[in-house]
């Protein structure tokens, strides 16, 4: 069992959401966030270091915002290169492009040690970035400070010599060329393009006799209209194209021998390059956590090595979003959790399921070194989080609500001692109401001296009918005017179920006076309009 | 007078985009890069999108290489760099992805052959022209996919050329209709009203049709594309409909439904993007703008040349000169060249 349980469980609760919002740049910071892994029991302290160095982040960001944004676009050119490292270390010989990448990547790096050093930050080693100044010299032999990259002559006498002769050879065949192509100008009147060639239509026949007999050009193809000659070589022309093949194969045998040269020297430095890639994905991971951290406004918990959970104001990010985009906001809810079993109780619709995920989730995000969006956070480290939230039935498996529902949660309570967070939304709301209840109470029962932290919600109030459980109740209509709120409800003629919603308290409330629980389904049901005298009855019957 | 001499200094990007494969596209490139080298003048080059194949597998013509000068910037792909015999300084590596690998920008260090590709969307090709245009290229030329006139879009480019051919038909007034057909939509009136402009825009992004009336009130209709759908969009036009936009392709049968739902069209303008979203063959063209109908664009093409490539892979050809000689007949107010034959 893994700490999360399963991908369902990391949809449901919201924390694929919140690892969206987490936007790294690099390939490398991609790669971390891909493996990041939470912090068990035992690594508080590696965990409390994380948090500092994502609150020292979000200090450097508030402070040097502008630096921060060219940091940013910095780490978004670096390219993944261990490749081209891993195969220069085997011996490989680089291509060009590779060349180019390795030129841009120490270039990059040098840019960024740049802006780094710019704050005024004691970057922790695994984040330090480090100039290799052997590799920016050797990929920029002429020190030009320029990203481009090219076999440069001053790699070696030999190309810079090839070249040479090569250029040479080329313009003595450009004027051995022009001197023809200016005869042919003279003689024929006739204009040769850049590639040598002239075109002649067929209709010309006193041309194409006198190109016939003219020394300089040959025949080359023809179509049905046109013929097209191009210059002939000349003994003088053949021996340089000859010789300028031959520069050419040489050319390209130096160049390799270069290439290989400066793999070479790289592969040198691989550990370097392998270490700078490490630290930019670090860099990356732990910056984006901060800006992260900065959208949420989120708070840096208190890790604590006792375990017990405590949230002031909480909000879930994903639900809070929801309804910021219609309009709305997202009431925070505070929590005190410690070993044991808390039970949750309140009407439909007044928000128990939210708060269930609300506490996996800012219990998640502690432990992958997140900051949380609430006001205070303390929290001791679970050793797991197990979550049984409705929609989490494996239908396909053809298993009833039920039976869904016992198939997962027998594992969790195998683990009852590994100080695990176990959230159970409506225990056995598939069954009967009767074995349902009594399956709740057993399962509390069980769990109730376990050291793990649970959190049932129920609809059941005798399940938290005991001394040793501990009972939040949602406030929902409470404390609301029912006369003004039906009032409303009648005037304004518009959803019912709306309404309530704007009216409901979605805090929570300790519950202490086992007989003051407040009866919000009756009163919902009353607002809806529902018949007087069932609501009446009802009322009859509960009091029996 | 050359045909770059219609490009320099006027227009910085320019695109060459074919009425059908082999219509002489490449030959126009290349008479472009030749005249530029002549006159010493800095080209970016760089093309839209490419399938891939060095032959062409339709007709099984070679898809030449083009010969690219010492200093000018090229678009190419890393994997393509070894088989040309340019020599070129990587200047930077793209994000644009293509099947056959990243786009590369480098520029030309020793002249030789190279295949020449670009990114495959307008906006991408768009950023790579101007990111020549900012290492000093003069002009970049931009080769318009095969067969597909929508690189001539004023997006990409501000100026066209257009490359038409006997490949068209082996009937030479079919070409030249086709041709002149083409051009016309090209240059079709585009709406000049900034108000009318920026709802015209509007619809274009949200990429749904839209019904605009003359107190430029959009009602949008929900249909994806305008094919089929002519009669609904018929029995929405009102008495104060000004304009239907089409945010994707127009097709004959949408303007025919139209005209047959409604008899308002009369007064209404249809508007697409720009002329490479009209697919409407000629004599349905004529017949609907005899009947009344109105089509303007919001983003009219700038056709700079038209050239003519008077051979036919199929083995059958014009004779230059005629063929020439009627093309601009038919097409006085832009310049005709025939790149097979070289200069005026």
């Amino acid at each position: 069992m893994s700490f999360l349980f399963d991908d369902t469980t990391k949809k449901i609760i919201g924390f694929n959401y919140v690892m969206d919002k987490i936007k790294v740049i690099t390939p490398f910071g991609y790669q971390l966030k891909e493996k990041l892994t939470p912090y068990m029991p035992g690594e508080e302290d590696i965990l409390k270091d994380e948090l500092d160095r994502v609150e020292t982040l979000i200090n450097l960001i508030k402070n040097n915002d502008k630096e921060f944004v060219r940091i940013k676009i910095l780490l978004e050119h670096f390219k993944d290169l261990s490749n081209s490292v891993k195969n220069a270390v085997k011996g490989s010989t680089l291509t060009l492009i590779e060349l180019f990448e390795m030129k841009n990547f120490i270039f990059l790096l040098k840019r960024l040690h740049e802006e780094i050093s710019k704050l005024d930050w004691d970057i922790p080693l695994d984040m330090r970035i480090n100039r290799i100044e052997e590799l920016e010299a050797l990929l920029d032999p002429r020190n030009e400070g320029i990203m481009t990259f090219y076999i440069y002559e001053e790699y070696s006498d030999r190309l810079k010599e090839i070249r040479e002769y090569k250029k040479k050879l080329k313009e003595d065949i450009k004027s051995e060329k022009k001197k023809i192509r200016e005869k042919i100008k003279k003689d024929l009147k006739l204009n040769v393009n850049l590639k040598g060639e002239i075109i002649v239509s067929k209709d010309d026949t006193e041309l194409i006799k006198k190109i016939g007999g003219y020394p300089f050009l040959i025949y080359s193809s023809e179509t049905y209209m046109n013929i097209k000659y191009v210059i002939k070589s000349t003994p003088v022309i053949d021996r340089l194209e000859k010789e300028l093949e031959k520069v050419e194969r040489m050319e390209e045998d130096e160049e390799y021998n270069i290439r290989k040269g400066l793999s070479k020297e790289i592969s040198k430095f691989s550990s370097d390059l392998l270490s700078n890639m490490n630290a930019i994905g670090k860099l990356d991971l732990t910056i984006a956590k901060a800006y992260m951290a900065i959208e949420i406004d989120g708070v840096k918990p208190e890790v604590k090595n006792e375990y017990s959970i405590n949230i002031v104001d909480g909000r879930h990010i994903e639900v809070e979003d929801f309804l910021k985009e219609n309009g709305k906001t997202f009431t925070p809810i505070s929590i005190d959790l410690s070993e044991g079993v808390t039970c949750i109780t309140g009407a439909n619709m007044g928000g128990k399921t939210v708060t269930l995920k609300l506490i996996a989730l800012l219990s998640a995000m502690v432990q992958y070194g997140l900051f949380v969006p609430c006001k205070r956070m303390e929290s001791g480290l679970n050793g797991f989080i197990y979550v049984s939230i409705g929609d989490l039935q494996s239908i396909d498996k053809g298993l009833s609500t039920f039976g869904g529902e016992i198939s997962k949660l027998k594992y969790a309570l195998t683990k009852k001692d590994d100080r695990g967070l176990i959230l159970l939304d409506e225990l056995a709301r598939g069954t009967n109401p009767e074995e349902g209840y009594a399956i709740s109470k057993a399962i509390v029962n069980f769990l109730k001296n376990s050291k793990s932290i649970t959190v049932i919600t129920t609809h059941y109030d005798n399940i938290a009918n005991s001394d040793d459980i501990v009972h939040f109740q949602v406030i929902g209509l409470a404390n609301v005017n029912y006369d003004e709120l039906r009032e409303k409800l009648l005037n304004d003629k518009i959803d019912g179920i709306e309404v309530i919603g704007q009216y409901m308290d979605y805090r929570l409330k300790r519950v202490t006076d086992k007989s003051q629980v407040p009866r919000d389904a009756i009163n919902i049901a009353r607002l809806m309009g529902l018949n007087e005298d069932i609501l009446k009855e009802a009322e009859e019957i509960l009091k029996n | 007078m050359n045909l770059i001499d219609i490009i320099y200094k006027k227009y910085k990007t320019v695109s060459i985009v074919g009425m059908a494969k082999n219509a002489g596209k490449t030959v126009t490139l290349n008479k472009l890069i030749e005249d530029a080298y002549d006159r010493d003048i800095i080209l970016g080059i760089t093309s839209i999108g490419r399938d891939g194949e060095s032959k062409d597998i339709v007709t099984n013509t070679e898809k030449p290489m083009i010969y690219v000068p010492e200093g000018s910037f090229v678009a190419t792909l890393a994997e393509k760099l070894d088989e040309g015999d340019a020599k070129l300084e990587i200047i930077r590596v793209t994000e644009y992805k293509t099947p056959m690998g990243e786009v590369v920008v480098g520029r030309v260090r020793c002249g030789g052959y190279l295949q020449i590709a670009g990114p495959q969307t307008n906006r991408g090709i768009k950023e790579i022209s101007d990111f020549m245009l900012s290492l000093g290229a003069e002009i970049v030329l931009i080769d318009g996919a095969i067969d597909r006139l929508s690189s001539a879009s004023p997006s990409v480019s501000e100026g066209t050329i257009l490359a038409t051919g006997a490949v068209i038909s082996r009937d030479m007034n079919r070409v030249i209709e086709d041709t002149v057909h083409t051009v016309r939509l090209f240059s079709l009136e585009s709406i000049i009203d900034i108000n009318d402009k920026t709802v015209v825009k509007e619809i274009m992004e949200k990429e749904k049709i839209g019904i605009v009336d003359t107190f430029l009130n959009i009602q949008y209709l929900d249909i994806k594309t305008a094919i089929n759908s002519g009669k609904v969009i018929g029995s929405e036009i009102k008495e104060y409909t000004k304009y239907v936009v089409f945010p994707g392709a127009l097709v004959g049968k949408t303007l025919i439904d139209i005209i047959s739902t409604t008899r308002l069209f009369k007064q209404v303008e249809f508007i697409v993007r720009d002329g490479t979203k009209i697919f409407i063959s000629p004599k349905e063209w004529l017949k609907l703008v005899k009947m009344g109908v109105k089509v303007k664009v919001l983003e009219p093409i700038n056709t700079l040349a038209v050239t003519v490539n008077p051979y036919s892979p199929q083995g059958y050809y014009f004779d230059s000169f005629e063929f020439l000689k009627k093309m601009r007949i038919f097409i006085k107010d832009i310049p005709v060249f025939d790149v097979m034959l070289g200069d005026e």
